[in-house]
């Protein structure tokens, strides 16, 4: 496969992976699931209720090549995700875990230390682990030592829409890391994709973004778009930034009747 | 020595307490509470059952079940 995204030894065809939270509803979330191309889907879970939600197996199943990715939202410590993960795992038969562990509901921000600790035993339980975390270069290290497939720092805080805030560790971080690195939250527009791609991410989790635009299965379709965009500049190889103006044409001085 | 058998059984499943009549297998607790069980995952007293031993499933009285499924999530 031509550029593919490997993930835990898995090969994807689309660097642009999609949550299914916030959308309208079960058909608006499946038409932008099939709009963005994602191959990878992120799902949560929840206990069954009487007054029971829309069902997302049949619509999801329905489309060719996608792969769930059951999150462990919820969980507030280590033992709760490894739980949440293993049950995610009997629920989808998937290998990957997204593993988030946000015990403050006011930031979301991820516990890194109990984050550590769940993906190092899920690692060695054999999922293909995929953490969400704080841009910490160091942290990020650590789990992939830890045996992450990948790591999933933020861009800003989840669902606050402010892009990528977090832009100079960023930097740092994908510079280390020997694993792929994916953008995960905060993302509001495909310009902020297409940077966080030229910047060398290997992928972009987009959910709020596409879930609450006027017209999800388009902005999905823009957000491909744009991650495509930014992979092939990041291919291309981007120019070097100067502190001050280069020439693109010859500064002849004929114009100014001085000729030398 | 008799065999008493339980004539119910009381259950705490997804934080409501249930009273099951007989021995309950996981199929009659999912029919109670409207569960699909094929698409449900098992946690028993915060241990997680693997789908090839839910037919196996004895449950004892004051057992904690929680009945979980996929949802649309980030």
């Amino acid at each position: 496969m031509k550029d593919a995204l490997l993930l835990g030894g898995y090969e994807f065809d689309s660097r642009l992976m999609i949550g299914t939270g916030k959308f309208s509803d079960v058909a608006a979330m499946t038409a932008a699931a099939r709009a963005s191309g994602a191959r990878l889907v992120t799902v949560a879970l929840s206990r069954f209720h009487r007054a029971a939600s829309d069902d997302l197996y049949q619509p999801l199943a329905a489309i060719p090549g996608l792969t769930l990715v059951p999150n462990t939202s919820g969980a507030r410590t280590a033992d709760e995700a490894v739980r949440a993960a293993m049950l995610g795992r009997e629920l989808s038969g998937s290998p990957f875990v997204k593993v988030e562990i946000h015990p403050n509901p006011r930031h979301l921000l991820p516990d890194p230390i109990e984050t550590h600790e769940a993906c190092r035993r899920l690692a060695k339980e054999g999922f293909a682990v995929l953490p969400y975390i704080p841009a910490d270069p160091v942290l990020a290290k650590r789990l992939e030592d830890a045996g992450c497939a990948a790591v999933m720092p933020l861009g800003s805080a989840i669902g606050s829409g402010r892009g990528l805030q977090t832009a100079e560790m960023l930097r740092l971080l994908i510079q280390d890391s020997l694993v792929p690195v994916i953008v995960d939250a905060g993302l509001r527009a495909p310009s902020e994709a297409a940077a966080a791609m030229e910047m060398g991410c290997a992928g972009v989790l987009v959910n709020s973004a596409i879930a609450v635009a006027k017209n999800p299965a388009a902005m999905a379709a823009a957000f491909a778009a744009a991650v495509q965009a930014g992979r092939a500049a990041r291919l291309a190889g981007l120019m070097d930034c100067g502190e001050s103006a280069s020439p693109t044409s010859p500064l002849t001085s004929f114009l100014g009747g001085q000729e030398a | 020595m008799a065999f008493t058998f339980a004539e119910s059984m009381k259950l705490t499943v997804n934080g409501e307490t249930l009273e099951l009549p007989g021995e309950p297998s996981l199929a009659d607790v999912c029919r109670t509470l409207g569960a699909n069980a094929e698409r449900a995952a098992v946690l028993l007293n915060d241990t997680v059952i693997p789908r090839t031993q839910y037919d196996r499933i004895r449950f004892r009285e004051g057992d904690r079940i929680d009945l979980v499924t996929l949802v649309a999530g980030g």
